[in-house]
């Protein structure tokens, strides 16, 4: 006659549940708490996790941590098909459905993946490069982008493309696809692999160098963003302005890149690192953020002022002991020689920088910048001009 | 005619029971896998002794009691089992169909005396 135990009860239900709590001597690995989910026997699990943490707690001291987590993981796996054996039998009809439901699901999942993976690739259905023009601006020999692809759009990463010139401008290339480009010249290639056939008009731009950016750009926090100012020189020593390539900024921090346009987001300054045709330009990038007067100007803050004075009239700014790039512009008449605003400082000097109307300046204590109307016999006058001043 | 009834046990139950019976008081489900595995010489996992154990107490061959909570257990009770009067009555049974299955068979088959 078969005795019924106390355990073999009609439904246990979903509240009841094993303490699972961690053994005081080490945290319990992570096996644990995802294996002991599937437990419904409050008193089989109690009985299997405790004696688990007493022997953990046994081997931890005896052989160490390490140790013992490996042999309390494996006891836990070992002990799976004892859990559900357990739960399948004692726990009530909800408990195993949603048990089998559990398992169910667990292996469907993973005859999904499988099923997937397997049926990821296809056979080669087209071939497909970066797009039907192939920029080239190395003068360095350079792998033609061509890939094979299935029908749903995969890339299969399988080598035997073969590349041919048809037409155009000549090429020093070989069947595997790699060109150099000595002199600008546009050619028309085939890219074929077994039946599969591709045309793309490769150009052909080779640059020696890029040109030199003094001082980078500079932007203030909330203005729209500034396309850079990418310049390069082609090999006939001709500006080159079809480019291919990538730009990155070290810092997003301070700006972000969205394709070449640099939009400033705190004040700062960091570089933008592009690459084209294997030459590397390097393009500084300082953000400003603009305030209402200059005696207090900080790092990467900068003022800036319409400029009105009268005949005679003379404006001062003072400014904090620093480096600075100001730059001022003075309205002036058609002529040349005509009577303008001037610049001058106390307790700074500046030289120019640039170009006629940016000055770089270092100031001392107590510094100031002077703008002065000329004083004039012919009557009273109204000079303008712009001033702006930006803090290292 | 042989008669299979609940009293027919699989090998780890008679170990089990076995080791139940021998270890007396100290018969909780670590203790008895310690004395399986020495005895034995295999591994057995704690999942597969309990599982075991509850088999036994199914068929009313031991009992269980739960011991107070443990810190060293995580605060969880140790179970431990005791041999019944069923219990005691199926050793000897199987005592028995042990001795008669190897009744008749030579010394050279028979198993040096440990």
């Amino acid at each position: 006659m078969l005795h019924v135990t106390p355990r073999m009860r009609d439904c246990i239900g979903a509240g009841a549940r094993a303490r699972v709590t961690a053994p005081r001597t080490e945290s319990p690995p992570l096996p644990e708490r995802v294996l002991l989910r599937l437990g419904v026997d409050p008193d089989f699990t109690d009985a299997v996790l405790g004696d688990l943490a007493e022997e953990y707690a046994l081997r931890a001291l005896r052989d160490g941590a390490g140790t013992a987590r490996w042999w309390y993981s494996r006891e836990v796996i070992r002990s799976a098909p004892h859990f559900l054996r357990s739960s399948f039998r004692y726990a009530c009809r909800y408990e195993r459905v949603r048990l089998a439901a559990f398992l169910g699901a667990l292996v469907l999942t993973a005859l999904a993946v499988l099923i997937t993976l397997s049926a990821r690739d296809g056979p080669p259905a087209r071939l497909a490069g970066a797009s039907d023009t192939v920029i080239v601006n190395s003068r360095e020999p350079v792998q033609l982008p061509v890939q094979v692809l299935d029908a749903a759009g995969h890339v299969l990463h399988i080598t035997g493309v073969r590349y041919q010139w048809v037409s155009g401008a000549p090429l020093h290339m070989s069947a595997a696809g790699r060109v150099a480009c000595e002199q600008r010249g546009d050619a028309l290639v085939r890219a074929s692999f077994g039946a599969l056939r591709e045309s793309f008009l490769l150009r052909c731009r080779p640059i020696r160098r890029f040109v030199d950016w003094r001082g980078g750009l500079w932007l203030a926090v909330g203005d729209s963003a500034q396309e850079l100012p990418i310049r390069a020189v082609g090999v006939d020593g001709t500006p080159e302005t079809m480019l291919a390539g990538s730009a990155i900024v070290r810092d997003s921090d301070i700006a972000s890149l969205r394709g070449l346009r640099v939009h400033p987001k705190a004040p700062g300054a960091t570089l933008v690192d592009v690459w084209v045709g294997g030459i590397v330009d390097v393009i500084p990038i300082t953000v400003s953020k603009r305030v209402s007067t200059s005696d207090a100007l900080r790092p990467f803050e900068f003022f800036a002022s319409p400029l009105r004075l009268s005949s005679g009239q003379t404006r001062r700014w003072h400014i904090p002991v620093g480096s600075y790039f100001v730059s001022f512009r003075s309205d002036t008449a058609a002529s040349a020689t005509a009577a303008a605003l001037t610049l001058s400082t106390v307790g700074a000097t500046c030289s120019r920088f640039g170009d006629a109307y940016n000055y770089f300046c270092l100031a001392a204590k107590d510094a100031a910048l002077v703008i002065s109307a000329p004083g004039g016999t012919s009557g009273a006058r109204e000079f303008s001009g712009y001033l702006a001043v930006r803090r290292n | 005619m042989v008669v299979m009834s609940a009293t027919t046990l699989g090998t780890l139950e008679l170990a089990a029971l076995l080791t139940v019976a021998r270890l007396g008081n100290d018969a909780y489900g670590l203790a008895v896998r310690r004395d399986l595995t020495e005895r034995t010489g295999r591994d057995y996992s704690v999942g597969a002794v309990y599982t075991t154990l509850q088999r036994l107490e199914d068929k009313g061959f031991v009992t269980s009691r739960a011991s107070d909570p443990l810190p060293v257990r995580g605060g969880r009770s140790r179970r431990h089992f005791t041999l019944t009067g069923a219990g005691a009555h199926a050793l000897r049974e199987a005592e028995r169909h042990t001795a008669s299955i190897w009744g008749g068979i030579g010394t050279s088959i028979r198993p040096e005396p440990a």
